[in-house]
């Protein structure tokens, strides 16, 4: 392919034939198009994850009530742990145009460097998803499905009561399953819990008596694919779909980081005079970062 | 390139061959195997709907348990036909078949390449294709079946097993099967694209691009954007009917059952679906329109008619195909709001389709025209492209689909767009590019006789379709029997079935020529049909690297067939100009 | 037996086509020419078969049209549908006109510029000015079809919906059943999770306006009088189709869509105009499974009083369906 890259009148306009246009060769103008195609599938599912949201705003489970969680402190941090994800994918985002800029210099060994920190940022993300994943299939403070299929939470007030603790067991011991009857007892001895619906109206507790004996179906705890206490199933569904989907791509990524890292080891991309292979790994790693803002802001912030 | 140093194998040159040329055959002999199947399935279930739920002879060519006791096809099979013939139609024919080949044969002959710009992402864009086939097939002999929802499987038809068998086992391998379409789709799509903008030879700057590469970077850019939809709308559609996911299905009660799923709305699955689903059609069409503009132009030994307005009109086709889709979902009960929008942009494409006719009408006029077999399918084409495209703008207003849609209006609609127009244009390029891919000429008369035979035959099958939808028949009915209203059309729909059986016939003319003349077909030169591109200045000998010495630099358009002042009808691209001659 | 005489009529066709073919080979090389060249006879023959299309093909297209015209569907029965009518004559009239146009022209210029040796084609690579008139003209003509078309539409989805009677339509594998929403044109609330034994439709007995409800088999609609259809599903997507009313609407499992019409011939009439075995029907237009082609339920359109006699005689839903 060499020969049709070489410039044989340096005066062409690049356009003419006999040149290249975007002053990129064919192997990183391919990673531009194919991130490209990434795009629109994931653009394809953030659109169906809106269309769904939005057809459901009034019941949607608010995401701070949710994401609440940072491992080893207690008590409730609504949103800053994927806040802290997201710094950490976007420093290794800034360690990976490091680690091109240096590629551009040949420098091999701060090469590696750079390429070592983004690789060990990008398994710190990947385990603070798994960490994510973890506990939000566990689940929180447990729902109830009424026979509409809607979910509704415990309250005390304004606060959110956790029915493991309405259940006096402890939420993080072995594996629990609750029946609606047993729960209506423990429910009914309490005057000030009540019920707080889908749309985030409350009920008081002689209401909410009424409501969980007629309409009451199921304690939900934790998360799968099929239904969620968090709310409606398509809430789950959307967040281990898109975020697995995206977290797939950072997997991706860190294989590709690690043969990327070998090879700069061995010396390959010295020998072969350019690390531009870097740089075309490097365009896939800012995608997948620039993935996570979107799906941060539209999952997690909106 | 230093190809001619390695040393090929059986395996290297004809099966892991990463030589654009070579891909390009396996493309298309895989896409005319995929065509018999295909058309063999439209002619088994054309003599079911002649002789509803009577035995045939044709149906020995089906697996056992597809037909009841009386030897007559059994009606979910039907329309587990139905669903194949679509799906292999226009993915493995009409766009692997179309594209794959001709992308893959002409674009870097035609911009003065030795090859892609990634003969290994090349290759494997092939073998991804084959392997979705070989899965595809695979469905066929399924217990259960193949998908039977339609090629445009709604959910929750084809979600739930319960619905209809084919929605088990032969939807999932339709799944999986299109999975690996769309990679193998993609990976050609990438290298099309960045082989057009990096490797064109000296001179050949885009201006001077030759009608058909103009039209394959078009559909390629297309499929790139269209394409992961349809990967991401086939996922979440794999995850409803594995992982009891919901975003598709809601509210519903199978077979007795009641289903968990609640919140999931089948008309998102529409929407992601025809996002990719309408500019699907222009890519298989407009590969067929760059083909016919230049078998037109070299016959008609003339230059193409407006080619700025030509490169418009594409671009303007491929930039309206991603605003229309809706037009597809008309009838969804969509706020009424946006089937107005759908209805303005999708009379409006008809614009620059038009554009394209007169242009090729403008062609034609004061031409020389030399009717190779190739030419008679060009003008096919231009035909077909007339009538479909105008019984596009009945469907595409939103009050008249009210009555039309889902009827055999739209099944004449599109398949003489796609069926007629975009597979003549398919048999012209194979016609016309024959002896460059084989270094033989295929054989004339037998030529003749297809084109006419095919011409006739068509047209007998589509145009009657058109009153059967103004009387009201859906399309995918087993049987037009079970309504006294369309009691009088039976014999309507036995006129289209003798037409349809005789077509199939006529093919078998096609297919004898093809495969008699790479073999035994008198040798053709190296420029037989003494056109202007680049790929007629190479040898008919067919070398890794295309030319044996140096690129050719090109100094003038494709289209200068005719020129005053010069001493023949034709002038290649590769040819200085003459002192004093100034370039279109 | 039948599979052996089609295999042997097969391999002798291609045997007999390979004969041929070897033949006039073998001619070529006596003759010493080629046979593959395209000769101004070729030339002559093709271009006087492209000429006599123009009849033959035109001719069928317009024998289609007359002997199959009384085979299309009667003029609309409903006030809308007479407004699709005429735009669908209006743009029928369109294509058919830019149809027996283009098509003959293209023909014939195939015939006319047939190639002959001595001939030169014309230089004529472009001209701007035919490029802005084929492009004006066909956009002005569009967009008054675009206009008529989208005033026509917005017509028939915004119907007067105050006065109209609400029915619903339901639809499942394999069947239609049909709800009236009873004195108080208000339908009862339902749910797919109601649906129990012989409260088919999933009815909410606890809603108060579900006790006049009257589920059907056959509807029975008034002339002239607006009709509003609710369109619910039970399993898969299908799709009402009423092509004498020019009626559709696709019947989605979780959604809610409707339909509002006006019938204006009643059944009767029907039958004197198309025949004593003339019923309106209602089709399932969406594949929605095995039996897709045989889902209908009949429709009549009555006077009014006929009309008032047959809902009265109907059981409501409150007698039917026990409460819970």
């Amino acid at each position: 392919m060499a020969d049709n890259l070489i410039q044989n009148d340096m005066n062409a306009p690049a356009w003419l034939g006999g040149d290249v246009p975007y002053k990129a060769s064919y192997g990183k103008l391919m990673m531009w198009f194919f991130l490209i195609t990434d795009t629109l599938t994931f653009s394809a599912f953030l659109t169906a994850y809106g269309f769904s949201r939005f057809k459901y705003q009034d019941i949607w489970p608010v995401p701070e009530d949710v994401f609440t969680h940072f491992p080893f402190l207690h008590g409730e941090h609504p949103l800053l742990f994927v806040a802290l994800m997201t710094f950490i994918l976007i420093m290794s985002s800034v360690t990976m145009v490091l680690a091109v800029n240096y590629g551009h210099k040949k420098e091999k060994n701060k090469v590696i460097l750079w390429l070592s920190l983004t690789i060990i940022g990008g398994i710190m993300f990947l385990s603070s998803q798994a960490w994510e994943w973890g506990h939000f299939i566990h689940g929180d403070s447990g729902g109830i499905q009424l026979k509409n299929t809607e979910v509704v939470h415990v309250y005390n007030s304004n606060n959110r009561s956790s029915i493991y603790e309405i259940m006096n067991v402890d939420s993080h011991d072995g594996h629990h399953h609750f029946e609606v009857e047993e729960f209506i007892e423990k429910f009914s001895a309490d005057q000030d819990l009540g019920i707080r619906l889908a749309d985030r109206t409350f009920l008081n507790h002689s209401e909410s008596l009424v409501l969980l004996e007629e309409k009451g179906n199921a304690i939900l705890l934790g998360a799968n694919l099929k239904n969620n206490e968090y709310g409606q199933s398509l809430f789950a569904d959307y967040f281990f779909f898109i975020t697995g989907f995206h977290g797939f791509h950072v997997f991706s990524g860190v294989v590709l980081l690690i043969i990327l890292l070998i090879n700069t080891i061995k010396g390959t991309y010295e020998k072969r005079g350019h690390y531009e292979m870097v740089e075309k790994i490097g365009l896939y790693w800012h995608f997948v970062d620039l993935v996570w803002v979107f799906v941060f802001t539209f999952f997690y912030l909106v | 390139m230093s190809d001619h140093h390695h040393k090929e194998t059986f395996i290297t040159k004809y099966i892991f061959s990463t030589d654009h040329k070579m891909i390009a055959k396996q493309f298309l002999i895989t896409g005319m195997f995929m065509a018999v199947i295909g058309m063999l399935m439209s002619a088994i279930f054309r003599v079911q709907l002649a002789n509803p739920g009577e035995a045939s002879v044709l149906y020995n060519l089906l697996p056992g348990g597809w037909l009841n006791e009386d030897g007559g096809l059994n009606p979910d099979k039907y329309l587990a036909l139905v669903t194949m013939h679509g799906t292999i139609l226009v993915f493995w024919v009409l766009t692997a078949g179309l594209s794959g080949t001709f992308a893959n044969f002409l674009i870097p002959l035609q911009i003065g390449a030795r090859d892609m710009a990634s003969g290994f992402i090349n290759m494997l864009s092939y073998w991804f294709f084959f392997l979705a086939t070989v899965v595809l097939l695979s469905s066929l002999f399924v217990e259960s079946g193949p998908a039977s929802g339609g090629w445009t499987i709604y959910p929750p038809l084809s979600a739930l097993p319960q619905a209809i068998p084919g929605s088990g086992t032969g939807m999932t391998l339709w799944l999986y099967s299109i999975t690996l379409f769309v990679v193998g789709s993609l990976l050609g799509g990438l290298n099309y694209i960045v082989t057009i903008l990096n490797l064109r030879t000296k001179g050949m700057s885009m201006q001077r691009l030759p009608l058909t590469v103009w039209a394959l970077l078009i559909t390629a850019i297309l499929g790139v954007l269209s394409f992961p939809v349809l990967l991401s709308c086939g996922l979440l559609l794999l995850f409803d009917r594995s992982f009891g996911t919901s975003f598709y299905l809601s509210d519903i009660i199978i077979n007795g059952e009641v289903l968990h799923n609640v919140g999931g709305s089948p008309i998102l699955f529409e929407h992601l679906f025809w996002f990719l689903g309408h500019p699907e059609v222009y890519i298989i069409l407009l590969p067929a329109l760059g083909i016919v503009s230049e078998v037109i132009a070299v016959n008609s030994r003339k230059p193409i008619f407006g080619y700025k307005a030509m490169v418009g009109a594409l671009l303007l086709i491929a930039f309206l195909s991603f605003i229309v889709w809706g037009h597809h979902m008309f009838m969804t009960g969509m706020n009424p709001f946006l089937g107005s929008v759908f209805t303005f942009t999708t009379l409006l494409i008809a614009i620059p389709s038009a554009v394209k006719v007169f242009n090729y009408l403008a062609t034609l006029w004061r031409a020389n025209i030399r009717f190779t077999p190739a030419m008679l399918f060009a003008i096919g084409t231009v035909s077909a492209f007339i009538t479909g495209g105008l019984t596009g703008l009945i469907l595409g207003d939103s009050a008249l689909d009210i009555n039309v849609h889902d009827t055999y209006f739209v099944v004449g609609h599109f398949h003489i767009v796609m069926g007629l127009s975009a597979i003549y244009g398919m048999f012209a390029g194979v016609y016309h590019w024959f002896p460059k891919m084989y270094g033989k000429m295929m054989n004339k008369s037998l030529g003749y006789l297809h084109f006419w035979g095919t011409f006739i035959c068509a047209y007998g099958v589509f145009f009657p379709m058109h009153f059967l939808g103004l009387a009201g028949l859906p399309r995918r009915y087993y049987t037009n029997s079970s309504f006294p209203m369309f009691d009088g059309l039976a014999d309507i729909n036995e006129i289209i079935t003798f037409f349809a059986l005789a077509g199939a016939i006529v093919q078998a003319l096609f297919l004898f020529n093809f495969f008699y003349s790479i073999f035994k077909g008198t040798k053709a030169s190296a420029n037989p049909w003494k056109a202007n591109t680049l790929e007629w200045t190479t040898p008919v000998e067919r070398i890794h690297g295309n030319w044996p010495g140096d690129l050719p630099v090109v100094t003038r358009w494709a289209y200068d067939y005719s020129k005053p002042g010069m001493d023949e009808d034709y002038v290649m691209q590769n040819v200085p100009l003459k002192d004093g001659e100034e370039e279109h | 037996m039948t599979n052996l005489l089609i295999a042997l009529v097969v391999i002798l066709t291609i045997a007999a086509l390979v004969q041929l073919v070897r033949v006039n080979e073998l001619l070529s090389e006596i003759t010493n020419t080629d046979t593959n060249e395209v000769t101004d006879e070729d030339n002559n023959k093709n271009g006087i078969f492209f000429l006599l299309t123009i009849p033959l093909f035109l001719g069928f297209v317009v024998w289609q049209m007359v002997t199959w015209d009384h085979l299309l569907l009667p003029p609309a029965s409903s006030v809308h549908g007479a407004e699709i009518d005429s735009l669908m004559k209006v743009s029928m009239t369109l294509i058919l006109i830019v149809f027996f146009a283009l098509t003959p022209m293209l023909f014939f210029f195939a015939y006319k510029y047939r190639g002959k040796k001595e001939k030169k084609a014309y230089f004529f690579s472009h001209n701007n000015k035919l490029e802005v008139v084929w492009t004006v003209v066909p956009t002005i003509i569009l967009t008054a079809l675009i206009i008529y078309g989208l005033r026509t539409w917005d017509r028939a989805m915004n119907p007067d919906l105050a006065k109209s009677t609400v029915i619903e339509v339901y639809s499942k594998q394999f069947d239609w059943t049909a709800r009236y929403s009873g004195a108080d044109n208000i339908l009862g609330e339902s749910s797919y999770l109601l649906v129990e034994g012989k409260n088919v439709l999933g009815v909410d007995m606890l809603d108060e306006n579900s006790g006049d409800d009257v589920v059907v088999r056959e509807v029975h609609l008034p002339v002239n009088k607006p009709v509003l259809l609710k369109f619910r599903s039970r399993d898969v997507i299908h799709s009402a189709f009423l092509p004498h009313f020019r009626v559709q609407m696709n019947c989605v499992p979780g959604l809610s869509t409707q339909f509002g019409f006006t019938p204006t011939k009643t059944t009767t009439q029907m039958k004197e105009s198309e025949g004593e075995d003339f019923e309106y029907v209602l089709l399932c237009n969406k594949i929605c499974g095995a039996a897709h082609f045989n889902m209908q339920m009949k429709f009549i359109v009555e006077s009014e009083e006929d009309y008032n006699k047959w809902i009265n005689s109907q059981k409501k839903l409150k007698n039917t369906l026990t409460l819970k």
